[in-house]
């Protein structure tokens, strides 16, 4: 399918950026007219990725995060990217309530509500070299 | 992210407005928790209708202080939750932990009748 737009996005690792990050990208997809509730879910999904990358993948280190979309006609793609920890398992780390940080006020329903929110969310990571998110949202009301 | 109060008779009203993330859940935790031990009260009704975002960060927020309400043999209502952030109160459970009214006069009104809704 052909891309009809693309944008990257790179910024430190502090928490103000959350906003910063899933503002940016929901005024990237509004270019598809998504409707109210499609723009909600990518803002929502968008900001339990870079709050991961944040808080799990760079933990306290400053770092980069790198947000990479691609709109097409109908969907766009996400990539939220850090260089940081990485994951050791995937699949432990995708399960609802599972989290590393219970004492910091962490749900462990980051992934859980990236996989509710979006049409496909996929985890790529390597220990000591970081994770990608790569997240998909098909747009009903796409141009 | 802006938490203020207000106080009716033995109620708390708590007035969240803004983006409640993981940069602001800290911040409105402790103001919330700041509120609740100053004022001892423990029928707290969490007004949403400001509220403009929300993620998972804000689930261990409430979760948090339902946890405390409940400790003190309290009360914790839900109101005003609007389009911005319904379906991530839905998917989050919000709305099987807390009892949730449309409005504050409705739920003031089910403080004051002292029948919690069992759940």
């Amino acid at each position: 399918m052909k891309k009809i737009n693309e944008m990257k996005l790179e910024f430190i690792s502090n928490s103000v950026n959350e906003s910063f990050a899933r503002m940016a990208v929901a005024a990237f997809a509004s270019q598809l007219d998504p409707t109210v509730e499609e723009i909600t879910d990518i803002k929502t999904a968008v900001s339990e990725a870079v709050t991961n990358a944040i808080i799990h993948g760079y933990d306290g280190v400053k770092g980069i995060v790198t947000v990479i979309c691609e709109l097409y006609i109908d969907k766009i793609v996400i990539e939220v990217i850090d260089t940081g920890r990485g994951i050791a398992d995937i699949d432990t780390a995708r399960q609802p309530l599972y989290t590393t940080k219970p004492n910091d006020g962490r749900s462990g329903m980051g992934f859980t509500v990236m996989e509710t929110f979006m049409s496909g969310c996929e985890v790529y990571s390597l220990v000591g070299s970081g994770t990608r998110v790569r997240m998909t949202k098909n747009i009903t009301g796409g141009c | 992210m802006k938490v203020t109060g207000k106080i009716k008779d033995d109620i708390l009203v708590l007035y969240l407005e803004g983006e409640l993330d993981h940069h602001s859940a800290d911040a409105t935790r402790e103001a919330i928790d700041n509120i609740m031990s100053r004022r001892k009260l423990k029928k707290v009704i969490f007004d949403l209708s400001e509220l403009t975002f929300m993620d998972s960060s804000g689930i261990s927020v409430f979760y948090g202080r339902y946890k405390n309400i409940m400790s003190l043999n309290g009360r914790a209502i839900l109101v005003g939750i609007n389009d911005k952030v319904r379906r991530f109160a839905e998917v989050a459970g919000l709305y099987r932990i807390f009892e949730v009214y449309q409005g504050e006069e409705e739920a003031i009104r089910a403080m004051e009748k002292g029948v919690p809704v069992s759940r």
